[in-house]
């Protein structure tokens, strides 16, 4: 898969991992694996992007005498995710003339 | 390689970045560790996971900026900080053979010359001692030779050549001190200049 793209996809997979409820780096590798293989090097930057940009907020609390940072999907992480379920559904599209012309040749 | 090593050369990488990112950048890869170790990982397990600290560095500057022209300057400045610690490592290789040789081949000899002089020095001091003894036993000898048993003369030439040995022993006793003071204030002076060295 094309590393751009890929990362495109993670990012959305990482919103959609903390839509419902907040979450923590090692819980969001743990939801993804089974979907989509993403490593702790690739995951931090992918985080630092999200927040920068405003999709995510994120605040540290003490877990077992440690600090653990949460990461909070805000209303621009949403309007991401929507936005890509309407690329998708067009790229969807797509992907149905590209296999009917492949069925055809 | 343990954690604590591959965290500190990630940081060696990263110390470039603002205060804020490069705490940020250690306390995700130490939180992800603690929670990997809470899930059974090995510690082994975990650092493959993460990669090497030049991979992870690398992503992260990659990132940062969105320039991959950012990332190659930064990891430029990277490489040439590890090849100056390199370089610093071999250096003070360098200068720790120079010093053995200097022991070796310098301080030590010295060292042997320095208390075999102290030595000689003392035995000066203590042949005085002798002398001026023995001489002046010699000399109360001769006296008593002279005033109790005849021949006035050889009785004279005992008490003289007595008080002579007993002189030359008084003359010895001191320089034999002084010597001994000088050469042990030396030692202490070039003792004290190693241990100077040493701190430095």
């Amino acid at each position: 898969m094309d590393a751009q793209l890929k990362k495109g996809l993670i990012e959305i997979c990482v919103l959609c991992s903390i839509e419902k409820e907040e979450s923590y780096g090692y819980k969001i590798i743990s939801d993804l694996a089974p979907y989509i293989e993403v490593s702790e090097s690739t995951l931090y930057p992918i985080l630092r992007r999200l927040e920068s940009s405003g999709a995510v907020t994120t605040h540290t609390e003490e877990y077992n005498g440690r600090l653990r940072k949460y990461f909070k999907i805000t209303p621009m992480g949403r309007r991401k995710i929507s936005e890509f379920k309407v690329t998708l559904r067009e790229i969807e599209k797509i992907g149905r003339f590209i296999n009917r012309h492949g069925e055809r040749m | 390689m343990t954690y604590k090593e591959w965290e500190w050369e990630l940081k060696q990488l990263l110390r470039g970045l603002p205060i804020e990112e490069f705490d940020d950048a250690i306390g995700y890869y130490r939180e992800l560790y603690n929670d990997k170790t809470d899930a059974g990982y090995t510690e082994r397990e975990i650092l493959i996971e993460f990669g090497t600290p030049e991979e992870c560095a690398a992503r992260i500057l990659n990132e940062r900026g969105g320039s991959s022209r950012v990332a190659t300057a930064w990891n430029t400045v990277s490489s040439k900080a590890k090849g100056v610690a390199k370089k610093a490592r071999s250096s003070s290789a360098l200068m720790g053979w120079l010093k053995a040789g200097l022991y070796i081949f310098v301080v030590f000899p010295l060292t042997l010359v320095w208390f075999s002089l102290l030595v000689s020095f003392g035995a000066v001091w203590v042949s005085g001692v002798g002398c001026a003894i023995g001489g002046a036993l010699v000399a109360v000898v001769g006296i008593i030779q002279m005033i109790a048993v005849s021949g006035f003369a050889s009785s004279l030439a005992v008490v003289g050549g007595g008080v002579a040995v007993a002189g030359i022993g008084l003359l010895l006793i001191p320089l034999g001190f002084y010597l001994m003071k000088w050469t042990a204030r030396l030692g202490a002076l070039g003792f004290r200049a190693l241990g100077g060295r040493k701190e430095k």
